[in-house]
């Protein structure tokens, strides 16, 4: 691409030298020249004006004489313009910018300016650099630009001669050829040629000046800068080029649409055909695309002693070194190193006698992968109930509450999505994705790990799963992917191996220190807010035969004390029991319609006895510690301190009343002889004054959720 | 461009990573747990991990932030060693200033019984 | 990307080869980590076990787990 793209000659006309450098549709303008050069009007050749033409070999460089005086259709043309009109007599419209500028000093400015000064100034510096030859009347110097001119035209107020009618290039043109047709014109043309060729010799020389004035760099900016204009859909109004020209060269001059839209015409039409200018865009675009695209390849690579380096970009970050995409399982000489920390899938944990990844920290992050793997499943079970609606029929979804309508679902979607779509279409698809479901599904089962029940290696790996934060706080989620089976398998596995859970372990905070640690704490929120729920919901719906088989399960396989002293072990005891208790109030309301059996009701009771045995002489230390002690004051401020956790031992006392429900007569008086210091102690507390209001009636509440369990109240405590 | 912002790493199912073991992966672990990170300029974070990319790019949340400084005593020529600290309840770490990861020895205190 | 197959040893087959194993690993500002490498990506991340700190020769620190970002690594090396 050139330097002037666009074939504007963007030096100013007063900066010009009398050797413009030439440009793309400078022929053209030399075919029209040549044309008038050829065809003197032997009337206007007498008529010149041959005064001030001393100067003429400097300015070009040969004989004054030889200079065809009919170069002169600027100034001096003015007074012969009747001439040329008779010449050519027609009406025109489009006004050549010289020429009329010239001959019309104000009107120069008119909309048409901007065309001639970019499109014709070749012509402008050629006619200016005769202006010398033809200045009218009333200019003493010489003027460098039209701009100059006009001042001077405006200032001496009375132009030479205005003509009434004004021609458009053509018009001249065509008038001087037809007067012209009988000239010798060889001579001329030799003529002519010689000039032209000293013409080139000094504008070559001219540019030259010029040369390494830009570095590469500018170059390739400003040449950005141009073919960027040829990617909008209106490249002249976007010009900033030409924009800028016009104002600078026109101030004050409003850039009529009209002006733009004549300039895209004049080069659309002359100097760059539409065709062209179309292909031009599309090489662009092109080559902007290839651009785009390139970075993406393979980064440059080196293959050398160290292997294969690559360079690396802003687009292509530094990759040091290839390293083969499994390492884990490329055979060889690693063999012997890789691990699978993904073959316990099955069920059977096996990675513990794995020799790289024993020790509790390889134990631990098995367990994180486990949990990573049950998120991925999770999600993507999300994704197809968010993305695909009509979820598919799937056998195990009895817990979904769609899956009623599952079946008719795809059969509805295929009549709507009309003819074109046979019955069979969408029928492998719907089947592919339960399919997928199915799997995903399975996977998610199997990750959890939650089967056998019991399991060789300690803790049980669904224990595991849960001893993680983010384990336990997915449990919600996976239980929608669930069957009811599994479900209630999951609670087994928990109920079985519940003494293992983190949550146990802060019991031993609370015989140490009195306080549990902000994990720990954090940890029983977790599992109340997350896992606790959904277990709630299976044990909710359980008939008395599954609480009793939960119940034998917990006694038979925990600590039952260890787990009762804290809050999640004494939350899960809590539901348990009182769903049993339900059911026997519900039984001894509703005999004989109720599914509960008589065996039953009674393996619950020995169930409820064994474990209020083994709780017997526990139940006052099932309160966290330092919860009334208003002996040992401790900073009311600090947070973490049960103390001023409101309702900090709601939980137990919650747990005291169910218990009390389905105690016989002679467990509540041992019940009640356990607690009745610490039950003593809260009213006294409360009714000292010792809480402010609101906690002194909490402590009373929760006293009486006991005392109500056994038929008391607080207040006849406080009136003895 | 999008792979410059940290994504939610949980939310982007990853592609089959659990049968190819990547440094990444093991940093995926530690989502929603808590890490250290040692960065440049002698700085180093404890924090709960939320999110992270390849850059490893990280948020972090309920941030401990310490700072060493050691300068040599002007006169006694011995190095004098002051180290500052400060909390930050959410923290963007951009990845390029990260050295190191770890998680200390014992601090998942959830694997033995 | 590279292929294991060709009889060459590339630092790829030197870093299969090391994987499990005990390592040493230099960062740019000089301080030293050995452990087991547990495995490592084409940025040169590393991912050590049972990780030792070493400061001017030194032990400053252990880690159960440890991630360095690839950028810092000087080297890896075998020991034993």
């Amino acid at each position: 691409m050139a330097d002037s793209f666009f074939g504007f000659n963007t030096t100013l006309p007063r900066d010009a030298s009398p050797a413009p450098i030439s440009f793309g549709d400078s022929d053209d303008i030399d075919a029209r020249l040549e044309g008038q050069e050829r065809t003197p009007n032997p009337d206007l050749v007498n008529k010149l004006d041959e005064a001030n033409d001393d100067l003429n070999d400097e300015t070009f460089g040969c004989a004054a004489e030889d200079v065809s005086k009919d170069f002169d259709f600027a100034g001096n043309t003015n007074s012969h313009a009747k001439e040329l009109l008779g010449a050519a007599e027609r009406p025109q419209s489009t006004l050549s910018g010289i020429y009329h500028s010239r001959g019309n000093g104000q009107n120069a400015y008119d909309a048409p300016a901007p065309l001639a000064n970019f499109a014709s100034s070749d012509t402008t510096a050629r006619l200016r650099g005769r202006s010398p030859l033809t200045l009218p009347p009333g200019f003493d110097q010489p003027t460098m630009g039209l701009r100059a001119t006009s001042d001077n035209i405006n200032a001496s107020g009375a132009p030479a001669a205005i003509p009434k009618k004004m021609l458009s290039m053509e018009e001249v043109e065509r008038a001087l050829i037809e007067s012209a047709k009988s000239s010798n014109a060889d001579r001329e043309r030799q003529r002519v040629r010689e000039q032209r060729r000293v013409e080139r010799e000094r504008r070559m020389a001219n540019m030259a000046r010029y040369n390494n004035l830009m570095t590469r760099a500018d170059k390739n900016f400003v040449q950005r800068v141009q073919i960027s204009q040829l990617l909008t859909d209106d490249p002249y109004a976007d010009d900033f080029y030409c924009q800028m020209y016009t104002v600078v060269r026109n101030p004050g001059l409003s850039m009529g649409h009209n002006a733009l839209g004549e300039m895209a015409e004049h080069y659309g039409g002359r100097h760059m055909n539409r065709g062209g200018m179309h292909r031009l865009q599309q090489q662009i675009q092109r080559m902007v695309s290839d651009a785009k695209r390139k970075p993406k390849g393979p980064a440059k690579m080196v293959e050398g002693a160290l292997g294969a380096i690559s360079f690396h970009s802003v687009r292509n970050p530094k990759q040091a070194i290839s390293v083969a995409g499994k390492p884990v399982s490329t055979s060889g000489p690693g063999a012997g190193v890789a691990r699978g920390r993904r073959e316990s899938q099955t069920g059977q944990s096996t990675s513990m006698s794995d020799s790289s990844t024993q020790g509790p920290s390889a134990d631990r992050r098995q367990t994180l992968m486990r949990v990573e793997q049950a998120f991925r499943c999770i999600l993507k079970l999300e994704e197809q109930l968010r993305t695909k609606k009509p979820f598919p029929g799937d056998v195990n979804s009895q817990n979904l509450a769609p899956a009623g309508q599952n079946n008719a679902a795809p059969e509805r979607d295929d009549s709507a999505t009309g003819p074109e779509q046979a019955s069979t279409g969408n029928f492998p698809e719907s089947t592919a994705l339960a399919s997928e479901t199915e799997s995903l599904r399975q996977e998610l089962w199997d990750t959890l790990e939650v089967v056998p029940p019991v399991s060789d290696t300690l803790p049980h790996p669904l224990i595991r799963f849960l001893s993680v934060s983010k384990g336990k706080k997915l449990i919600p989620r996976t239980f929608h992917y669930l069957s009811p089976n599994q479900a209630m398998d999951f609670v087994t596995a928990l109920v079985a191996n519940f003494e293992s859970m983190d949550v146990c372990r802060g019991s031993f905070g609370f015989g140490l220190g009195g306080t549990l640690s902000t994990t720990q704490s954090e940890e029983t929120m977790v599992f109340l807010n997350a896992v606790l729920p959904p277990v709630v919901a299976v044990v909710g719906d359980a008939p008395l035969s599954t609480v009793n088989a939960l119940l034998t399960t917990l006694l038979l396989r925990n600590n039952v004390p260890w787990i009762a002293r804290s809050k999640a072990g004494l939350a899960l005891l809590t539901v348990l029991i009182s769903r049993g208790e339900m059911l026997k109030q519900q039984s001894l309301t509703f005999a004989g319609a109720t599914v509960t059996s008589q065996e039953q009701l009674v393996e619950f009771t020995a169930l409820f006895n064994q474990l209020f045995n083994v709780l017997q002489s526990h139940f006052s230390n099932l309160f966290p510690p330092t919860s009334g002690n208003g002996a040992s004051p401790v900073p009311d401020s600090f947070g973490p301190h049960q103390h001023t956790v409101p309702n900090h031992d709601l939980y137990v006392w919650q747990f005291l009343a169910t218990v009390a429900v389905g105690a016989s007569p002679d467990q509540q008086h041992i019940l009640v002889s356990e607690v009745r210091e610490k039950v003593m102690e809260q009213v006294a507390l409360a009714s000292n004054h010792h809480f402010a209001g609101p906690k002194s009636e909490m402590a009373i509440a929760n006293v009486n959720l006991l005392l109500h369990a056994l038929g008391l109240d607080a207040s006849q405590l406080l009136s003895h | 461009m999008a792979d410059s912002t940290p994504v939610d790493v949980p939310a982007a199912p990853a592609t089959a990573t659990h049968s190819v073991e990547q440094p990444l992966d093991l940093v995926r672990l530690s989502l929603d747990e808590n890490v250290y990170v040692k960065l440049r300029g002698d700085r180093e974070l404890r924090g709960k991990l939320h999110a992270f990319d390849q850059h490893l790019n990280m948020v972090l949340g309920d941030v401990e932030e310490n700072i060493t400084n050691v300068e040599l005593h002007p006169e006694t020529k011995e190095e004098v060693v002051t180290t500052a600290t400060r909390r930050v309840d959410m923290l963007f770490v951009r990845g390029d200033g990260v050295i190191l990861w770890y998680k200390p020895i014992g601090s998942s205190g959830a694997t033995v019984v | 990307m590279a292929d294991v197959a060709t009889p060459k040893k590339t630092p790829t087959d030197f870093l299969n080869v090391i994987l499990g194993q005990s390592v040493v690993v230099k960062l740019n500002s000089g301080i030293v980590y050995k452990g087991v490498l547990a495995c490592l990506d084409g940025y040169m991340n590393i991912a050590l076990e049972q990780t030792e700190e070493y400061a001017n020769g030194q032990l400053k620190n252990k880690y159960g787990d440890a991630f360095i970002r690839g950028n810092n690594v000087l080297y890896i090396s075998a020991t034993e």
